[in-house]
């Protein structure tokens, strides 16, 4: 039991518990920063996994971006009056059993197969860069106009037009 | 239970997490955070089966893929909420119920 899988087995309860405590917690910014400790935990995980870029983009792009997005969601679509922004929750018992019910589903397939262990070194960044590059070149461009269209689109939607 | 496993099975919790929480919260943005915690699970699913083959990029790609359709999601999502918001004064799935204003 060496320091490395302490931390691997660490950061896996520490992204399972914010998760729980995003279910649990009625506040919306609590909830926000439970979502932003728990991809920075996945990305903690990735490294483990031998994901270094997807890693790295998984903090610029998540923990930068969405979770940013998200709260300025937040913070103009909530009356803040000093008060925390507690939310209303409805089926809560429906949604648990459903949750549970795919758990252990998940649970009941993921248990039965062997899987292969990480094998020695691991893809570099030189090596992503140029399949990037050469063997994925087509999806690149192609999610690169879906970016444009999707700023253009949120950026007109979230615009006040003037009513005629 | 070795890595793999364990990596699994967090990603098994997340996506059960992310559902329960679709389903119980009444806030548009808590549905969104949500969405991104059920995208997560599938990219730890993914990283996880990728390390078995480290040379064999393709798990890695998908899960690039998938965050960038999760960035495209949240950015259009939190703007037509901010938008509904604008229109019903209240960001709650359940009472937004007409699609065009009443004459």
């Amino acid at each position: 039991m060496n320091l490395t899988t302490v931390l691997f087995y660490f950061f896996i309860v520490v992204a399972g518990s914010a998760a729980l405590y995003m279910v649990i917690t009625k506040d919306l910014l609590h909830a926000a920063l439970g979502l932003l400790l728990c991809l920075l935990s996945v990305a903690a995980l990735f490294i483990f996994m031998g994901a270094e870029f997807l890693a790295i983009t998984q903090i610029l792009v998540y923990a930068g971006g969405v979770v940013v997005l998200i709260i300025f969601g937040v913070m103009l679509t909530q009356r803040i009056k000093g008060n925390s922004l507690v939310i209303l929750q409805n089926y809560t018992v429906a949604g648990i059993l459903v949750a549970a019910g795919f758990l252990f589903v998940f649970i009941k397939l993921f248990s039965g197969k062997a899987i292969a262990e990480r094998t020695a070194e691991t893809a570099t960044v030189q090596q992503i860069g140029v399949t990037l590059l050469t063997e994925y070149a087509l999806p690149i461009e192609i999610s690169g106009i879906l970016l444009l269209v999707c700023l253009i689109a949120s950026a007109f939607a979230a615009t006040a037009h003037q009513r005629k | 239970m070795d890595a793999t496993h364990a990596l699994l099975y967090l990603s098994a919790f997340l996506f059960s997490c992310g559902l329960a929480i679709v389903v119980i919260k009444r806030n548009a943005i808590f549905v969104l955070m949500g969405i991104e915690l059920i995208l997560n699970a599938a990219n730890i699913n993914l990283v996880a089966y990728n390390a078995a083959k480290p040379q064999a990029l393709d798990g890695q790609f998908m899960a690039l893929f998938i965050i960038l359709v999760a960035v495209c999601e949240a950015a259009v999502g939190v703007a037509i909420v901010i938008k509904v918001y604008h229109f019903y004064q209240t960001a709650v799935p359940d009472e937004v119920d007409q699609l065009k204003e009443n004459f």
